[in-house]
């Protein structure tokens, strides 16, 4: 009796999540092998055209994918080091503050991406502070353009990423135990290199589960190159929306997505298995972290 | 001079082992400057957009005046005001409703083990990891290949389904250190499953609920992903909407919006700590 009010009560959870994402993801992976003839009617005999069209054409294969995960691995390398100075410092301040300053970090976080990135745009407008800032110290001569461009979606997809990295590095580094590094200093290693040998190594978990979730974060950034790459800075998931809504071809947008699906898929894995290798390499990790 | 970031200096009561090492001035000052410089990178724009809004010409900062007309202006805007309110009732309503099945689906997963239990919480903790846009991309396809309109529930469900995992993860955690005892103690002196359960185990339970409820609604009300594949006319929520009016006009208005935004946002974060604190647990 009470076994089936169990199972019952997995019944809402599961059939929305089966009926509303279990059965469109299979759809979409279905149709991405499906084509689409010039008025946008679906044409359901099997092709991988979609996938030799995405794979042979330069356009696709580098001003898109390649853009796309470029550009998010370098936001992410950036995350992670700024991340880590910001965590490193808010947990060497004192107790009675890390709470405010952990707010402070998730703060951004509850307010509306469109509202963030249109705050980028106001920063790094032609009349924006930086642009002001490089004029008045005479390192540009007039306003620089600094929207609209590669650069400014790096910075917002930064920007967006941070406050995760700064979470999952922050917990890590907190339960390290401060007098491993005071050890070290006194036998004779300087903070930098206790740092370096010590730390560091230690707050690896955190450093990649940061990585990892920077990653899938600005891989499938939506609003940031919309707004601050300004139509220019063309990204997977914006692509696969305006092939699908704007040019109706269902089935090749279907296979961006499907592609898109199967980067995130491939750096979950290799997240996984360097998770996995590290524990195995050093033990000793495993049991400190 | 407090010294609020040598924390090595102050000792520490839960253990004595602490070796106190004095930093170097220099090192203190570094530490400050540090987090200066981190917090200024993570929250300075939104200082500027805020600043903005109080500037009677342009999007330019500093402004050259100060004037309050932005704010009525919002008054003014009936889509605003429109998408405001359709957010606000679609994030309601994805919250109640996604963290209803997240704590039944937690509940109901307790007494499972195995390899069963595994793959159910996998299936729930899934969205976590697909990317919003792929599902937002799907249900598009699959509305439009049938031939149906796009409408509130197909959007209300893709919402709940991309913030499932919250609710899902926080009760399951929450459960895991419940104990056990407390539902049995309650049904050994009579109480019948569905009393235990509503009496005893979701008031217990309150303190990942409420999280869940405020989580997902704020998930739900920032959400422009899966909107923009999924939203009719009658439903342009708050971040579309914005998105929209960026498109065509660039004054102070959208600043003040903006502004509003953020106050509420932080209003919303700094209460959430005071009923269930967010952050690390305060010494």
């Amino acid at each position: 009796m009470i076994g089936r009010s169990k199972t019952l009560l997995l019944v809402p959870s599961v059939s929305i999540l089966a009926a509303f994402f279990v059965v469109p993801l299979i759809w979409v992976v279905g149709l991405s092998f499906m084509s689409s003839d010039g008025t946008g009617k679906l044409v359901t005999d099997f092709t991988l055209g979609n996938y030799t069209r995405f794979l042979t054409d330069a356009y696709y294969l580098d001003a898109l994918l390649w853009r796309t995960v470029r550009l998010a691995a370098i936001a992410t390398l950036f995350s992670v080091v700024i991340g880590y100075f910001g965590a490193l410092a808010i947990v060497r301040s004192a107790p009675s503050w890390q709470p405010w300053l952990i707010l402070l970090v998730m703060l951004p976080l509850w307010v509306n991406l469109v509202v963030r990135t249109l705050s980028l745009m106001v920063v790094l407008g032609r009349t924006g502070p930086v642009n002001q800032f490089l004029v008045w110290t005479g390192i540009a001569d007039r306003p620089i353009p600094l929207l609209f461009n590669e650069t400014a979606v790096l910075i917002g997809m930064v920007q967006v990423a941070v406050p995760f990295v700064v979470m999952s590095i922050y917990g890590v580094l907190q339960s390290i135990p401060r007098q491993l590094e005071h050890a070290a200093m006194t036998v004779g290693a300087t903070p930098l290199s206790a740092f370096r040998r010590v730390t560091l190594p230690l707050s690896m978990p955190g450093i990649l589960a940061g990585s990892v979730l920077a990653f899938g974060i600005n891989v499938e950034s939506f609003v940031v190159p919309i707004l601050l790459g300004g139509g220019r800075v063309r990204f997977m998931s914006v692509a696969a929306y305006e092939t699908a809504t704007v040019s109706n071809n269902l089935p090749f947008a279907a296979t961006i997505g499907v592609i898109l699906l199967v980067v995130t898929m491939a750096m979950l894995a290799l997240y996984q298995w360097a998770v996995r290798s590290m524990t195995r390499a050093r033990p000793v990790l495993a049991t400190a972290g | 001079m407090g010294g609020a970031l040598d924390d090595a200096r102050a000792p520490r009561p839960r253990d004595g082992r602490v070796i106190l090492m004095r930093p170097s001035p220099a090192f203190i000052a570094l530490r400050y400057a540090t987090l200066a410089l981190f917090f200024l990178f993570l929250l300075a724009p939104l200082g500027v957009l805020v600043a903005v809004s109080f500037n009677p010409t342009a999007m330019i900062f500093p402004p050259q005046g100060f004037t309050l007309k932005w704010y009525a202006v919002i008054l003014d805007k009936p889509d605003f005001l429109h998408a405001a309110w359709a957010s606000t009732k679609l994030a309601a309503l994805t919250a109640v409703l996604g963290t209803a099945c997240g704590v039944f689906a937690a509940l109901g997963l307790k007494n499972y083990g195995g390899p069963l239990k595994g793959a159910i919480s996998g299936l729930l903790m899934s969205p976590l990891f697909i990317p919003a846009v792929i599902v937002a991309l799907a249900l598009f396809q699959i509305i439009f290949t049938l031939g149906i309109q796009a409408n509130v529930w197909v959007l209300l469900a893709a919402h709940i389904v991309v913030t499932l995992p919250y609710p899902v993860r926080n009760v399951m955690a929450q459960l895991d250190g419940f104990d056990q005892r407390l539902e049995e103690a309650a049904l050994t002196v009579g109480a019948t499953p569905r009393q235990a359960l509503l009496r005893v185990t979701l008031p217990l339970l309150r303190a990942s609920i409420v999280p869940s409820l405020v989580i997902v609604f704020i998930l739900s009300w920032n959400n422009y992903t899966v909107s923009v594949f999924l939203a009719d006319k009658n439903w342009t929520t708050l971040p579309l909407q914005l998105r929209a009016y960026l498109q065509y006009e660039y004054e102070p208005f959208v600043a003040a919006m903006s502004t509003v935004l953020i106050v509420a946002s932080t209003v919303l974060l700094f209460v959430m700590d005071r009923l269930v604190g967010l952050g690390p647990k305060r010494k």
